[in-house]
Parts: structure tokens; C-alpha cells; sequence
């Protein structure tokens, strides 16, 4: 049974080496590739956190989960009203719905911006709130109000109607940067009427838009799958490699020793040493066994060879 | 305490299946029926009167220490 534990182990060992090497390469590989695909579309995932009886909610934009613990520890926070869904990632809930009772729900807005460079923020007249990037800014109202934004200065809210894509909008608030803003966290007060739903920030983003963005970020998990197949498949020609040597160094070796031995003393070598009689398993069983009738063909031999 | 058994056992495990002969005809010639504690250094005597026999009897001796 010894021989069978060992080789058991070395199977086992093996494999639960292959398996754990095939499953969490991929696994890292793919986080850190699924966090690269939320970084490049980050500034679009809200996060909306504490609204309360005072018709404050706190959205923030980005949502880094280490940030929010960190935010809301610091704002004392203590608990989540709602979350806006990252399409990405697939973490977290639903939509927020402000039941509070005025006619417009005044909502403090805190957003993080990691390194865009020159950003606006919008708030729809629906209650989404919207991050984009300044170079995607394609309407002429829009961007008169940013102009506005500059000639006031940096840090400046600047709210007024405007047209965007077809719809009427209000509030724009720019952040002119000539350094990306890394870990920036900007404060602005927005209204949202009664009853709207904050959603996930994509908003005018097409579903065309997400999928190629996706997609564009697929080919290191492309990647990572190929190499755990390549990795697993020279860790199964090395386990199998190590089998065959502990077979044959174990198992294979000491019968051929053992079977040498017995035709030599079938052939009349009977005072020949029989090896592995150390051995405390199956090959040692055979070995003493061998021995012993090594020892009764001795005794008989000479015992005849006295007498004849 | 030894025994007819497990004496043979001891020698056959040592010398093999040609023990069984040799300890037949020790017991023979002593003309004993079994063995025992009072006569087991005689059946050890008598086999190692064979002087091929006689090296491995010695580890029967040290066992049975």
C-alpha cells in the first residue's frame, strides 16, 4: 500500500498544481483587465450613497471600492440607500429613488476624477448624472456654458439650460485642467426633481459604445486564457514526467534489480545478495520473500553437495 | 513461552520451507513431540549441526531472546 500512497500523492499533488495554476492565473489576469476596462470607461460609473431625510444624496462618481469604504468612513456613513450598477464589473443594485418630500430634491453631489483632464459633469433634467471626458462635447449650448464655466474661473459652477443630443438638460459644471485630475474630489449641488431615479451614469453612451469598449479590453483575458492553457499543459507534461520517474525509481527499478537477482540464483548463484530487503512495502515483501527461498535453496545445495 | 508453531514460523521466516525438513528431523532424532522452553536450545543445537544452516540460526537465537 505504500507504493500506491506514494504515487496517490504524487498524482493528487500534481494535479491540484495544474488545477490551482490554470484557475488563478486566469483570475488575476482577468481582474486586472476587467479593472483596466473599468478604468478606461471609469468616469461613467456613479455610485450613489446616503440619501437621507434632509434631501442631501452624496454620489460618487467612480466607483473604487476602497474609495467609497474610505469616503464613507470619513463622512460617517453608515448606510448605502442605493446603488447605481457598474455594467462592467456587474457589482451593486439598482436605481435610487428619492422619496423625499419636496418639489425638487437638493442632492450634494460628490464625484472623484481619476485622471481625466479637463472634464464636465452634467445633471439631466431626469436626475442622471453624467461625467464625460471634454473632447466628447458635442454640443454648441453645452458648450457655451462651459465657455462661461472658464472666463468665471477654475472650480466654478455654472447652471443654466441647454440642448444636448436632442434633449433639454440643465446644469454643467467644468473642471479645467491642464494636469489630469487624479483622486480629485469636487462638490457641487445639484437639483433633482421628486420622484427621479438616479441611473448608471452611461447615459448617453450606446450600447454599441460599451460593447466595443468592452471588447477592446477583452484581449488580455484572451491572452491570460491562452498562456494558463499553454502553463497547465507544461505543468501536466512535468507532472507526468515526475510520475514516470517516481514510477520507475520507485516501482520499475527494484523489480528489474529483483527479477536480475532471481535468474542468477535460478542459475545457481545462490549466495547472491538480494537488494531492497530494507524496504518497508511491497517491493520489501518481495525482496525478503526472495531471500528466504535464496536461504532454503542455499541450505539444500550445499547440504546435498556434502552428502553426494 | 515457544511453541511448535511458532518456532516453525520463526525458521521458515529465516531459512524458508526447507526449515520445516530440517526441524522434522531435529525432532526426530531428539524424539520430542513439541517444543518447548525446556527443550528449544537442544532443537537449536541439533539444527546447527548443519554448517549452513548455522549462520542463520543465529538469528533465530537473537530473537528469541
Amino acid at each position: 500500500m505504500k507504493i500506491a500512497y506514494k504515487l496517490t500523492l504524487a498524482m493528487v499533488g500534481g494535479l491540484a498544481l495544474i488545477v490551482l495554476i490554470m484557475a488563478a492565473y486566469p483570475y488575476f489576469v482577468t481582474t486586472g483587465a476587467l479593472e483596466k476596462t473599468r478604468e478606461s470607461i471609469g468616469y461613467s460609473t456613479v455610485m450613489v450613497l446616503n440619501t437621507t431625510g434632509l434631501q442631501t444624496a452624496k454620489v460618487v462618481a467612480y466607483s473604487d471600492a476602497a474609495f467609497i469604504s474610505s469616503y464613507m468612513r470619513q463622512n460617517g456613513i453608515t448606510t448605502v440607500d442605493g446603488l447605481v450598477r457598474d455594467p462592467v464589473i456587474g457589482r451593486s443594485l439598482s436605481k435610487l429613488h428619492y422619496t423625499s418630500n419636496p418639489e425638487v430634491v437638493k442632492a450634494r453631489v460628490s464625484i472623484v476624477i481619476k485622471n481625466q483632464s479637463g472634464i464636465y459633469i452634467l445633471t439631466y433634467s431626469t436626475g442622471t448624472i453624467k461625467v464625460e471626458p471634454l473632447a466628447s462635447i458635442e454640443s454648441e449650448s453645452l458648450k457655451g456654458l462651459i465657455e462661461k464655466a472658464v472666463s468665471s474661473g477654475t472650480d466654478t459652477f455654472v447652471s443654466g439650460t441647454y440642448s444636448f443630443r436632442n434633449s433639454e438638460r440643465f446644469g454643467a459644471f467644468y473642471v479645467p485642467t491642464e494636469q489630469p485630475l487624479n483622486n480629485a474630489l469636487l462638490v457641487v449641488w445639484v437639483d433633482i426633481p421628486k420622484g427621479s431615479y438616479v441611473t448608471n451614469a452611461f447615459g448617453e453612451l450606446t450600447e454599441e459604445d460599451i460593447i466595443d469598449n468592452i471588447l477592446k479590453n477583452l484581449d488580455p483575458i484572451k491572452g491570460a486564457i491562452a498562456t494558463s492553457v499553454v502553463i497547465g499543459g507544461l505543468l501536466s507534461v512535468l507532472t507526468i514526467l515526475v510520475l514516470v520517474f517516481i514510477v520507475n525509481r520507485e516501482i520499475s527499478s527494484p523489480i528489474v534489480k529483483l527479477a536480475e537477482t532471481s535468474e542468477k540464483i535460478a542459475d545457481g548463484e545462490i549466495e547472491i545478495s538480494v537488494p531492497h530487503q530494507d524496504r518497508d512495502d511491497e517491493i520489501g515483501i518481495l525482496a525478503k520473500a526472495i531471500e528466504r527461498v535464496r536461504r532454503s535453496l542455499e541450505i539444500a545445495v550445499k547440504t546435498l553437495e556434502e552428502f553426494a | 513461552m515457544v511453541t511448535t508453531e511458532e518456532f516453525q514460523r520463526l525458521l521458515v521466516k529465516k531459512v524458508g520451507p526447507i526449515g520445516k525438513v530440517f526441524l522434522k528431523k531435529a525432532m526426530e532424532s531428539l524424539e520430542i513431540d513439541e517444543i518447548t522452553d525446556d527443550n528449544v536450545e537442544l532443537v537449536l543445537e541439533i539444527l546447527k549441526l548443519n554448517p549452513v544452516m548455522k549462520k542463520y540460526i543465529a538469528e533465530i537465537e537473537e530473537e528469541l531472546r
